[in-house]
């Protein structure tokens, strides 16, 4: 009996760039991204560069700190919602 | 045995106690999720002043339909749907209409490509953010907002927090295909913007580091 060789092509892995990026790949599929991955260094520089890109992205839009007293005058107005 | 009959005295004592548990049980939810839903407010609304508008607004609303809250539920998606939709419909009425800049549809890997292109070698270190470091965040958020609607929306939800596609499939009200294609349709748009903002720091930002 031959062996299932299951091995994604170029294509194949970068079809699925985002949705590995962002976990939403089925178990299975993400295994055979990482597999491509391992064996094949121009799609894990772009893999790799389009992770950085979304995380340089993330750290610059969550970097604003909340407002002083913020919770405090949120309940201050939900207290007077009771009217 | 008698019961008294309630008077409205015991009524309102009763709602009263029900009011302030369902308030710290608000609250509570609120709190835990304060950050992402400032977060996202900021990002819709651009200034810190009128975020703060939107998130009482939305604390308002939300507490007063509470009822249709199910606890245990993601109560972060349902506060969101929320906010999202009184920003809309503020917007709507106010008639400031949304970016319709049409912008061309751009590759796969655009950034990667044209960096590459450029001669820089995306490939050591952390290239996005050596490419990016000298873009402030103001234009960043610009080149959000600059997308059509349906693609801000679900770019400034993909990027406040790491909210999985369904959740950010329930905010909007459409399925999770919709998500799917609109962040990568709006990751390419946006690859696109941003490469134009880094691209001018490009030859300085090199010629700095060779300096250092
Ligand atoms: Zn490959």
């Amino acid at each position: 009996m031959l062996p299932i060789i299951n091995l994604y092509t170029c294509n194949e892995a970068l079809d699925r760039l985002q949705d590995y990026l962002d976990h939403e790949l089925s178990d299975r599929e993400a295994l055979l991204v990482k597999r491509h991955l391992k064996i094949c260094h121009e799609c894990s520089k772009k893999f790799a560069f389009e992770g950085q890109l979304v995380s340089f992205v993330r750290g610059r839009v969550q970097e604003e700190a909340l407002p002083e007293g913020l919770m405090e005058r949120l309940s201050v107005r939900l207290a007077q919602a009771d009217d | 045995m008698s019961h008294s009959p309630p008077t409205e005295e015991h009524d309102a004592a009763h709602r009263s106690v029900e009011f302030k548990c369902s308030v710290r049980e608000f609250e509570n939810l609120l709190q835990e999720n304060l950050r992402v839903a400032y977060t996202v407010a900021l990002r819709l609304c651009g200034s810190r002043d009128d975020a703060e508008d939107l998130l009482q607004e939305a604390a308002v609303q939300a507490f007063k339909n509470f009822g249709a809250y199910t606890s245990g539920t993601n109560f972060r998606a349902w506060f969101l749907k929320v906010l999202t939709n009184i920003f809309l419909n503020q917007r709507r009425r106010k008639q400031r209409e949304p970016a319709t800049t049409p912008i061309e549809d751009a590759t796969d890997l655009y950034m990667y490509s044209m960096a590459k292109r450029a001669g820089c070698k995306p490939g050591g270190g952390d290239p996005a953010a050596t490419l990016l470091e000298r873009v402030s965040t103001a234009q960043i958020a610009e080149a959000i907002d600059s997308l059509p609607e349906e693609f801000s929306l679900a770019a400034w939800l993909y990027f406040v927090d790491e909210l999985p596609y369904a959740e950010i499939a329930e905010i909007l009200g459409c399925p999770v295909g919709t998500v799917r294609s609109r962040l990568h349709r709006g990751r390419k748009l946006l690859q696109k913007q941003l490469w134009e903002l880094a691209e001018p720091h490009m030859a300085s930002g090199s010629k700095a580091r060779k300096r250092e």
